[in-house]
């Protein structure tokens, strides 16, 4: 069965709307309330999908079960299958049986020494109507479940914590020989959809270096130290410790610096030591302790694109 | 769904709530009328049914809601529109469809057996009086108690698995919003605006 949610919904509302006018409506509507429910039942594409698989074996002949039970020579108990399935599909037929003749709810009522109609519609409504409803609108809920699989949760974010977009990029700081170690940690970054800064890619030739980093700073809410036996506190990498401290200091818990050290006893520059600074013995320790550190996170799972294209 | 009676005047009262699959309960704004779900906790849902059991049986100061043990000096719990931010008690926001449940119950559990107890007694009277005056005019009247049948309970739900569930991520709590809408919303828990993404 293939329904959409909006259909689904639709119909679990046209249930309950012409189920209660059935069960708790003025009586004088009751046989038109009635004729309504059994339209929906019998054309409705959900109530279908939980009553046809009912009465696939032949349908219970609701004629011989009213004149086996409904009579005055006979005592008041009703004669119900057991077999949940077999009783709904009873129910159902005995509400089609009524809804075809208006006299039979009163005929009901006085097998129940009920003398007036309304009381015999009341009675009717408590005895036949009512479980069926109940146990027929169970079915059609989880017939709705199973018809509409549940879409992903969306993540609904406080305004002053999605930040701007010239602000997330996180700045890789490093020795060009140390480059390799480097561009593994980018490579990550970008494919988990991070936006990490790296001098190469990210300055176009003829860019003046030191302009270009500082804007690279601006954009950016961390500051990543590769540190390691190359790694010396002077010339850009001196200015890049510069700025990151002057970012730092700016914007305070919206901009992290991280140190990862690849060696026990490297330098760490002084400036860096009072930040998060972790030694590493390998590229997944130092990149697990680099998001953990970030101030960002990123949105939620998602297909990839490709896969959900036909 | 039952009633009891213990050997005071205290009557508990337990209600069937109808949630969607994931265990959400539907509302309705008090002033834009939207539906919203929200995450249906015990007490929540206890809460809910103080006021609205309040105004039907306003005498009873003793009430209790099975769960949530909630009686009229309980704080009112403030819920919030996602999308005109108003905001009301929570047992303010409700649907016409479930008051319309609550009131049928209320009716039935209550009223109706309260007015059949009511003409019971007086149609007891009458029988002991015989109907008779016995003055200049002679005018008799018949009463006889109606022992009409009660009407049928009503049913909550089904829910529908409908709307798109959202964290929300002021508060970690969860609700559900209108499938098509745009834009952001108020957190119906604490009322902070948020941005669906």
């Amino acid at each position: 069965m293939n329904m959409t949610k909006e259909q689904t919904a639709t119909s679990l509302r046209t249930f309950k709307s012409r189920r209660d006018a059935v069960l708790h409506d003025d009586s004088s509507t009751f046989e038109h309330s009635l004729q309504r429910f059994v339209e929906y039942c019998q054309a409705d594409v959900l109530a279908q999908a939980v009553l046809a698989p009912l009465l696939e074996g032949g349908e219970p002949d609701a004629d011989a079960w009213w004149k086996e039970n409904i009579s005055e020579d006979r005592d008041a108990n009703l004669v119900i299958p057991s077999n949940p399935d077999d009783e709904l599909a009873l129910r159902y037929e005995i509400l089609k049986y009524v809804a075809s003749s208006s006299e039979r709810v009163f005929s009901f009522g006085f097998h129940f020494h009920k003398m007036k109609l309304d009381e015999s519609i009341e009675l009717f409504r408590t005895i036949i109507v009512r479980p069926f409803a109940e146990e027929f609108g169970s079915r059609l809920s989880d017939a709705a479940n199973l018809a509409t699989p549940e879409a992903r949760e969306l993540q609904a974010v406080p305004y002053e914590r999605i930040p701007n977009v010239n602000e997330t990029r996180i700045f890789l700081s490093h020795k060009s020989v140390d480059k390799p170690i480097v561009f593994r940690y980018y490579s990550a970054l970008k494919l988990l959809g991070f936006e990490p800064w790296l001098d190469e890619p990210d300055m176009p030739a003829g860019t003046n270096l030191e302009r270009a980093i500082l804007q690279g700073f601006e954009e950016s809410c961390a500051a990543v130290f590769f540190i390691t036996q190359n790694f010396k506190d002077e010339k850009y990498l001196a200015a890049e410790v510069d700025y990151a401290v002057m970012q730092k200091r700016s914007k305070g818990k919206k901009f992290a610096i991280i140190t990862l050290c690849y060696l026990d006893d490297a330098p760490v520059p002084k400036l860096l030591k009072p930040y998060i600074f972790k030694r590493v013995s390998n590229d997944l320790d130092g990149f697990a302790e680099l998001i953990r550190a970030l101030p960002i996170e990123l949105s939620p799972i998602r297909w990839k694109a490709e896969v959900v294209r036909d | 769904m039952t009633e009891e009676q213990d050997q005071s005047t205290t009557k508990s009262y337990s209600i069937t709530f109808s949630l969607d699959r994931g265990k959400f309960f539907r509302r309705a704004c008090s002033s834009c009328g939207r539906h919203f779900k929200t995450e249906a906790s015990d007490a929540e849902l206890a809460h809910i049914l103080q006021p609205v059991f309040s105004r039907i049986d306003a005498e009873n100061k003793t009430m209790k809601i099975s769960d949530g043990q909630v009686n009229e000096a309980a704080t009112k719990t403030i819920m919030y529109c996602p999308y005109c931010g108003h905001h009301d008690d929570s047992g303010e926001m409700l649907t016409i469809e479930f008051q319309e449940y609550l009131k049928r119950y209320a009716y039935r559990e209550i009223v109706f057996p309260q007015i059949r107890q009511m003409f019971s007694g007086l149609s007891d009277s009458f029988r002991q009086n015989r109907g008779h005056s016995r003055g200049l005019f002679s005018v008799q009247v018949k009463f006889e108690a109606s022992d009409d049948t009660l009407p049928p309970r009503p049913i909550a739900g089904p829910e529908p698995p409908d709307m798109l569930k959202v964290k929300l991520h002021c508060c970690g709590k969860r609700a559900k919003i209108l499938d098509g809408w745009y834009g952001s919303i108020s957190c119906p828990y604490c009322g902070t605006n948020v941005i669906p993404l």
